[in-house]
C-alpha cells in the first residue's frame, strides 16, 4: 500500500537531508567555539552578542518546558530571571557584605528560583490558559516593583553593582570571553536535560497536558504535580540564567527585567517552533543576535516581532522549526484518505 | 477625639474617578470576553489610540484657533474622534489578528493578540521614523519626495505618535466647588458623569435593541446564533467597535485627566480594568462597571493605609486573589473549572 | 460478582438535574449498554464514575471500594478507563506516543531516573515501547505507531483511543458511542473488537450507544436513561418490549432507532 512503498529513494534523500543536517550543527557548533580565540577587528562585539544569545537561548529552553511542553503560557518568565539575579548579587556583593563562591550561589539561585515558580504555580494552575498568562504577566510586574521599592534589600532602581566574579580553579571569570564559554557550558547543560526530559514518560505527560487536559488526567497523569514539575524546572532554568547574567554584567538594576525580556523569551519560542528544541536556539538566533547585528533594524524590533507574532499564529502556528512530532508528520506518507470522512475536531 | 474625615472622603471621590476609567476599559473586555471568550490583550492598546487619535484631533483643531471660538464643539470633536480612532483600531485588529484564529486552538489567538499588542505600541512610537524611512528612499541618489515633503510628513506625524510622552492639554481643569471641607473638581463630575450616561447607554444597547439581542445569543451559542440567521461576524465586528469606542472615550478623559500620554500608558489601566473585569464576573456589564468602582475605591483608600508605591501590587494580588478565590467574580459566569 | 456499582447517583447543574438517583450494577466481564436520548444523563454518567464529576449525592462502587469524588488520575490506576464521544486523542502526538501516555500510571521513571538514564529508565522504555506496539498491533493499527493523531483516517482514530485506554490496563472500559460515525463494516469490526476484549483480556465494558443493532447484538444487560431516571433494565429482549422505552423514545420523536432493531 501506500505506506509502505516509501520507495527507498526518500529514504536515502531522508538520510542524506540527516547527514547534512548533522554535518551543518557540527560545524555551526565548531565556529561557535572557536569565534572567540580568532583575532579580528570586532571579535569583543561578537563575543558579546552571541554570549547574549545564548543567554537567551538558555531563557528560551527554559521557558520552553512551560510554554512548549506543558502548553502553559507563562508572560511573567522575567520574575524567576530576576530572582536568580538578585539572589547571586545579594549573595556575592557588597550590599551585605556577603561573599560566596558563584559556584555555590548558582545551585541557591537555582533552587530559589524555582522554589518561587513552585509558590506561584500552586494557586494559579488551574486556571485557563488566558487567565494564567494575565496573572504571571502580573507576577512579573510585581517582582518589578518590588525590585524597584524594596530599597533596604535591593537598593532600588540605584541598582546593586560592584558584584564579585566568579572564580574557576584560581582564574577570575572577568573577560567577555570566559561568559561566552561558560554561557556556552550552562546551555549545553540545559539543552541535554530538557532533551531527555521530552523523551520520557515526563516529557509525554507535559505533551499530554498541552494536547488535552482532561484527557491527560483521566490517562492518570496527576495534572497538577507534572503543571507544578514544569513550572518549577522552567523557573529554575531561568534562576541559573540570571544568576550568570548578574556576575557577568557586575550589577543589575530593576529595569533590567522588565517586561520586555519576558516577551522576547516567549516571542523566540513561538517564532522558532513551540516545544522544539532546535526552534529555541533558531529563533534565539533571529530574534536577540540579528536584530543587534543588522543594527539599522534594531529599532523596529518589537514592532516587527508584534507583527511576526501574529502572522505566526495565522500562517504557521507551528514556528519555524517545528517540533519532531509535526516534523514526522511532515516526512511521514499522508494516510489513503487524510480523514475525509472526519467531523471537525472540535465538535464539543 | 475629632476624626479629620476629609481625607477619607478625598480618597472616595478619587476613587470613584479612577474606578471611572477602570470600569469604562472593562467594559471592552468583558463585552469581548462575552462573545469570543477571549482575553483582548490588545485592549489597553486600543485605548491608547483612542487617547492619541483624540489628542491629535485636539492639537489639529487648537492650531485652527478653533479651541478660542467654540471650546465645547472642540471637546466633543475631541472625543468623537478619540473614539473612532478606538473604534477602528478595535475593529481592525479583530478583523485582520483574531478572525482568521477562530477556530484555531486557545492559545493561539492569544499570542495574536500579544503581537497586536505590541504592534500598536511600537507603530504610535516609531511612526515618526517610519514617515522619516518612506519618505527619505531615493532612487539612485535622487529622493523620491522633496525634503518639505518630508519634513510635513514628519511633523505630521510626530505630532501624532513618537518615542516621548506628550502633554495632553488640562481642559477638564476648571476649577470646582468645595463641599465642606472636601473638594470637588469640575473636571472628575465631568468624567464620572460622561462614564455613567456611557455605561446607561451600552447597558440599554445590550439589553433593548436588535443588536444587544444578537450579542447576547452569539455569547450564549455562536454556531445556533448562526443557525438562527444572526451574522456572527457582523455582531463580533461591532462589539469591538463599541467596547472599543468606549476605551476611547477613556483614553481621552485619562489624557486630560492626567495631562501627559505615552505609548505604554494603556499597560497598566488595561491589566487594571482587566482585573476590574474579573472582580465583577468576566463576562458581565454590569459586572464589569461594579468592579471597576470597587478597585478604584480599594485602590484610593488603600492609600490611607500603604505607601502609594503599593497600589500597583495590591491591584495585582487583588487579581489573584480573585482568581483563586472567587473565579465567578462578584456577578458572573466561572472562568475556571469544568464544563460539558 | 458486581464489579462497578452506583447506588442513589445524582448530579446536577445549575437547576437542571443530569442523572438522578441512578443505580446501576455491572458484572464483572459482563458487557452492559446504556441508552437514553440525547440529553439522557449517560455521559454525565461516565463522567461521574471516571472521577470527571462529583456527584452530590450517591456512591460509587469499583469492586466494593467508593470511588466518587476522587480525581480521575486517581481512578485510573485502580483500573477504569474510557474512550470519548467525540474522539479526544491527543492530536499533536503520534499513535505509539499516545498509547505510551496511557501507560503513564503503569511506569514510574521519575525525574532522576529521566536526567540520568538510570537502568529503570531504560527497561521501562524498552518495556512499554514493545507493549504500545503490540496493543496497536491488537487493535489494528500495526505499522501506523509514528503518524500522528490527527492524521488516522476516522476508523482507525476510534481504535487508537481504545488502545490508549487499554494501555492502563484497566477491568472496566467505558466506551462512549464506540461505533459513532462508522459505516457497516467498520461497525461490525469495532463489535467484534469489543468482545474479544471481553474474550480474550476479560475487560468488563460499559457502552453507551445509538446504534441498535450494536446494543441489541453485543450486550448481555441494557440500562435505559430518560431526562436523568432509569426507566428500564434489562435483557435487551426484556427492554425493547418495554413500554416505558418505546415511549421514551416516540415522546421524542427518535423512535426510528428502535423500531427498525424490533422490525429487524
Amino acid at each position: 500500500m501506500s505506506d509502505s512503498a516509501s520507495s527507498p529513494r526518500p529514504a536515502f534523500r531522508q538520510r542524506l537531508g540527516g547527514n547534512l543536517r548533522w554535518a551543518l550543527i557540527a560545524v555551526a557548533c565548531a565556529a561557535v567555539l572557536v569565534m572567540p580565540a580568532i583575532d579580528f577587528a570586532q571579535r569583543a562585539y561578537w563575543v558579546r552578542v552571541i554570549g547574549y544569545a545564548g543567554l537567551y537561548i538558555i531563557l528560551g529552553l527554559g521557558l520552553n518546558v512551560v510554554v512548549g511542553f506543558a502548553g502553559l503560557l507563562d508572560l511573567g518568565y522575567v520574575a524567576f530571571y530576576a530572582i536568580g539575579a538578585y539572589t547571586y548579587a545579594l549573595l556575592a556583593g557588597s550590599q551585605f557584605n556577603i561573599h560566596l563562591s558563584f559556584w555555590l550561589i548558582l545551585p541557591i539561585a537555582g533552587l530559589v528560583a524555582s522554589l518561587a515558580g513552585v509558590l506561584l504555580g500552586m494557586p494559579v494552575l488551574r486556571m485557563r490558559g488566558d487567565y494564567l498568562a494575565i496573572v504571571t504577566l502580573g507576577f512579573g510586574e510585581i517582582i518589578r516593583l518590588l525590585a524597584t521599592n524594596l530599597t533596604g534589600l535591593t537598593n532600588g532602581s540605584q541598582g546593586l553593582y560592584d558584584l564579585d566574579k566568579p572564580l574557576l580553579f584560581g582564574l577570575e571569570l572577568k573577560t567577555g570571553t570566559h561568559y561566552y564559554y561558560m554561557i556556552f557550558g550552562l546551555l549545553l547543560i540545559v539543552l541535554f536535560l530538557t532533551y531527555r526530559l521530552d523523551r520520557s514518560r515526563i516529557g509525554r505527560a507535559w505533551i499530554a497536558i498541552r494536547e488535552d487536559e482532561d484527557v491527560a488526567q483521566m490517562m492518570g497523569v496527576n495534572t497538577t504535580f507534572y503543571k507544578l514539575l514544569a513550572f518549577g524546572i522552567g523557573a529554575l532554568i531561568g534562576g541559573l540564567g540570571g544568576s550568570v547574567f548578574a556576575a557577568w554584567q557586575g550589577s543589575i538594576f530593576p529595569d533590567n527585567f522588565n517586561l520586555f525580556v519576558s516577551i522576547n523569551v516567549v516571542c523566540l519560542i513561538i517564532i522558532g517552533g513551540m516545544g522544539s528544541l532546535p526552534g529555541v536556539i533558531i529563533g534565539s538566533f533571529a530574534l536577540i543576535a540579528l536584530p543587534d547585528i543588522l543594527r539599522g533594524f534594531r529599532d523596529y524590533r518589537l514592532l516587527l516581532y508584534g507583527l511576526l507574532l501574529v502572522i505566526m499564529m495565522i500562517v504557521r502556528p507551528e514556528g519555524f522549526i517545528p517540533s519532531r512530532r509535526v516534523q514526522l508528520e511532515l516526512r511521514a506518507q499522508a494516510p489513503a484518505e487524510p480523514q475525509t470522512d472526519a467531523p471537525p475536531a472540535e465538535q464539543a | 477625639m475629632e476624626i479629620n474625615w476629609a481625607p477619607f472622603f478625598d480618597q472616595i471621590i478619587n476613587g470613584v474617578t479612577v474606578g471611572s476609567f477602570y470600569a469604562l476599559i472593562a467594559l471592552g473586555y468583558t463585552m469581548v470576553y462575552g462573545v469570543l471568550k477571549m482575553i483582548n490583550f490588545a485592549h489597553s492598546e486600543i485605548f491608547m489610540m483612542g487617547s492619541y487619535t483624540g489628542l491629535f484631533t485636539l492639537t489639529i483643531l487648537t492650531n485652527l484657533g478653533l479651541y478660542e471660538r467654540a471650546p465645547l464643539l472642540v471637546v466633543i470633536v475631541t472625543f468623537l474622534a478619540g473614539m473612532t480612532g478606538a473604534a477602528l483600531t478595535g475593529v481592525t485588529v479583530e478583523r485582520l489578528a483574531y478572525r482568521p484564529l477562530r477556530r484555531a486552538a486557545r492559545l493561539a489567538p492569544l499570542i495574536s493578540a500579544i503581537g497586536a499588542s505590541i504592534f500598536l505600541q511600537e507603530l504610535v512610537r516609531l511612526l515618526p521614523n517610519l514617515g522619516e524611512a518612506v519618505t527619505g528612499i531615493s532612487i539612485g541618489g535622487a529622493d523620491i519626495f522633496p525634503q518639505a515633503v518630508q519634513d510635513k510628513v514628519v511633523s505630521a506625524l510626530s505630532s501624532f505618535g513618537g518615542n516621548y510622552p506628550k502633554a495632553y492639554p488640562g481642559i477638564l481643569n476648571l476649577g470646582g466647588i468645595d463641599i465642606g471641607e472636601v473638594y470637588i473638581s469640575y473636571g472628575r463630575m465631568i468624567v464620572v458623569v460622561t462614564s455613567i450616561a456611557m455605561m446607561a447607554f451600552l447597558y440599554f444597547l445590550v439589553m433593548r435593541t436588535r443588536l444587544g439581542k444578537a450579542m447576547r445569543a452569539v455569547s450564549e451559542d455562536k454556531d445556533t446564533a448562526a443557525l438562527m440567521g444572526v451574522n456572527v461576524d457582523q455582531v463580533i465586528s461591532r462589539t469591538f467597535l463599541i467596547g472599543s469606542a468606549l476605551a476611547g472615550i477613556a483614553g481621552v478623559m485619562v489624557g486630560m485627566y492626567y495631562l501627559q500620554i505615552k505609548v505604554t500608558m494603556g499597560f497598566i489601566p488595561g491589566i487594571k480594568a482587566f482585573t476590574a473585569a474579573v472582580l465583577g464576573g468576566i463576562g458581565n456589564i454590569p459586572g464589569a462597571m461594579l468592579g471597576g468602582y470597587t478597585l478604584g475605591l480599594a485602590e484610593s483608600l488603600g492609600v490611607l493605609v500603604l505607601p502609594a508605591v503599593y497600589k500597583d501590587i495590591v491591584a495585582f494580588s487583588l487579581l489573584v486573589l480573585t482568581l483563586v478565590f472567587k473565579p465567578t467574580g462578584i456577578l458572573g459566569e466561572a472562568v475556571s473549572g469544568k464544563r460539558m | 460478582m458486581t464489579l462497578l456499582a452506583a447506588k442513589g447517583v445524582t448530579k446536577s447543574f445549575g437547576g437542571l438535574v443530569a442523572v438522578s438517583k441512578l443505580d446501576l450494577a455491572v458484572e464483572e466481564r459482563s458487557i452492559t449498554s446504556i441508552i437514553g436520548p440525547n440529553g439522557a444523563g449517560k455521559t454525565t454518567f461516565f463522567n461521574c464514575v471516571t472521577g470527571y464529576f462529583k456527584p452530590e449525592e450517591g456512591e460509587i462502587l469499583l469492586q466494593g471500594r467508593p470511588i466518587q469524588g476522587m480525581s480521575p488520575d486517581r481512578i485510573t490506576p485502580l483500573g477504569i478507563s474510557r474512550t470519548y464521544q467525540n474522539i479526544r486523542l491527543f492530536a499533536n502526538m503520534t499513535a505509539i506516543e499516545n498509547i505510551l501516555v496511557g501507560q503513564h500510571t503503569r511506569l514510574h521513571a521519575n525525574v532522576p531516573d529521566v536526567l540520568l538514564h538510570t537502568p529503570r529508565f531504560f527497561r521501562e522504555e524498552t518495556e512499554s515501547k514493545a507493549e504500545a506496539n503490540r496493543l496497536l498491533r491488537y487493535v489494528g493499527l500495526e505499522g501506523h505507531g509514528d503518524l500522528l493523531a490527527r492524521n488516522l483516517p476516522y476508523g482507525d482514530q476510534r481504535r487508537l483511543e481504545i488502545g490508549r485506554a487499554l494501555a492502563s490496563h484497566p477491568s472496566l472500559l467505558l466506551l462512549d458511542e464506540p461505533t459513532a460515525g462508522m459505516n457497516p463494516r467498520e461497525t461490525a469490526e469495532t463489535m467484534a473488537l469489543i468482545q474479544r476484549l471481553r474474550g480474550e483480556m476479560g475487560i468488563t465494558i460499559l457502552l453507551i450507544e445509538h446504534d441498535m443493532r450494536v446494543v441489541m447484538g453485543i450486550s448481555e444487560r441494557v440500562t435505559v436513561l430518560d431526562h436523568g431516571v432509569k426507566i428500564s433494565e434489562g435483557t435487551p429482549e426484556e427492554v425493547q418490549r418495554d413500554r416505558r422505552v418505546i415511549e421514551a423514545y416516540l415522546g421524542r420523536g427518535a423512535a426510528s432507532g428502535l423500531a427498525a432493531a424490533a422490525e429487524a
